[in-house]
């Protein structure tokens, strides 16, 4: 049965312990300055832009506005800014998130998922972070295995739409994200 | 049984919110260190496929997603506290059998080798509890693990905590004591009921009234 208290040295409740967390500090936090570093060719799509279908490129892009479809930038680097929205599978170099993604993330070399950001899918890379605070409902899959794979065959071979029926409901379903929180949509 | 006289373990006075949510603090979990240990094992298995895949039905915490990391690379967040504050239990149990769903429908065997369950079920009320185990039952296996934190006390802070996994053994809370709500509680027996497959390997009350459970899936 239950052991005396005082006996039981397995168990400890240690209140008002030195503060061990970071976002226990009671240091005045600073709000964080631009962390978008970004190479001088940068493409930016402003606030007012929406765009719907395919991007790709060969250049750094900030997503300032709305992205719907797919976005391909597996050398470069992409960053979705606060005020940007994406509802679209992402694959870069490296993906800052600072706004909201609702698809999946394919970092070649690394996700960052910053405390303002809100992302409702799978994040795939090598190298994942994910600022307290942020929002993430989704796998996120760090296989090393995973960056030795070329972008090419990661995104444009490997995903196989196909269609399943849930509950009668026709809905599109890619063949990577092996546990499918996020990849599947309503056709 | 659980001693849910309403007094605590260590002091001869009632339990309450103060005793047992206080200003956040750390608790001690020997009960993990014997799931990490399963896990590193089974990480080490020849066959990559088979590395485990954990899920977190709380928030991502940075310090928990790296000690996370060096356990398994397959981590998932459901972050049922943040369903929780938009829309409350009904939305909480609505978005995890969505996810259920989701999963079931793409992979139909179970995946999950450890689910983190802290301060989640004390917000659902027994009929939403009841769902939520029954979609629970549809992603873990045998030899999947269940790793719980649940409070005994009347009253609890209105929004479930953030936990962070600091080391091996020890886990950070935080939580807003600001607003109170009535809890719902759920016991050893409840959680048998509820999850047939399951056999609570591990019980322990904490110091501070809050019980640790370790459940393990046949």
């Amino acid at each position: 049965m239950w052991k005396r208290p005082g006996n039981d040295r397995e168990q400890e409740f240690v209140m008002n312990q030195e503060p061990k967390l970071e976002t226990r500090t009671e240091q005045r936090v600073e709000p964080a300055p631009a962390r978008t570093v970004m190479s001088k060719n940068v493409a930016t799509i402003g606030p007012s832009i929406c765009i719907v279908g395919e991007v790709t490129g060969d250049e750094d892009l900030l997503i300032q506005g709305q992205v719907e479809g797919r976005l391909s930038l597996p050398k470069n680097k992409i960053v979705i800014g606060p005020q940007g929205t994406v509802t679209a599978d992402v694959c870069a170099r490296v993906i800052d998130v600072e706004g909201a993604v609702h698809g999946d993330l394919f970092g070649v070399e690394q996700v960052v998922i910053h405390s303002s950001g809100v992302v409702r899918g799978n994040v795939s890379s090598p190298r994942v972070t994910v600022e307290d605070g942020a929002k993430l409902k989704g796998t996120i899959d760090m296989d090393p295995d995973a960056k030795a794979l070329p972008h090419s065959v990661r995104v444009s071979d490997e995903v196989m739409v196909r269609t399943v029926e849930v509950d009668g409901e026709a809905v599109e379903s890619d063949t990577t994200a092996e546990n499918g929180s996020y990849g599947t949509r309503a056709m | 049984m659980f001693p849910l006289s309403g007094k605590s373990a260590r002091r001869d006075e009632p339990l309450s919110a103060r005793t047992v949510y206080a200003d956040g603090g750390t608790y001690r979990l020997q009960a993990l260190d014997y799931v990490w240990n399963e896990l590193s094992w089974r990480e080490n298995r020849p066959d990559a496929r088979l590395q485990p895949f954990v899920l977190d039905l709380g928030a991502p915490l940075q310090r928990s997603l790296s000690f996370l990391t060096g356990i398994t690379s397959k981590i998932h967040y459901e972050d049922l506290p943040y369903e929780y504050a938009l829309g409350g239990p009904r939305m909480m149990c609505e978005a995890f059998a969505d996810h259920v769903k989701r999963l079931r429908s793409i992979n139909p065997t179970p995946v999950y080798d450890l689910v983190l369950c802290w301060d989640v079920l004390n917000y659902l009320p027994p009929e939403d509890f009841r769902s939520f185990a029954e979609d629970l039952m549809q992603v873990v296996g045998s030899g999947s693990f269940m790793h719980l934190l649940l409070s005994p006390i009347r009253e609890i802070p209105k929004l479930p905590g953030r936990y962070q996994i600091l080391d091996r053994t020890t886990v950070s809370i935080e939580f807003d004591r600001t607003a109170q709500r009535p809890s719902h509680h759920y016991n050893q027996l409840h959680l048998k009921e509820a999850l047939p497959s399951a056999r609570v390997c591990r019980s322990v009350l904490l110091r501070n009234g809050a019980h640790e459970h370790l459940v393990r899936f046949e």
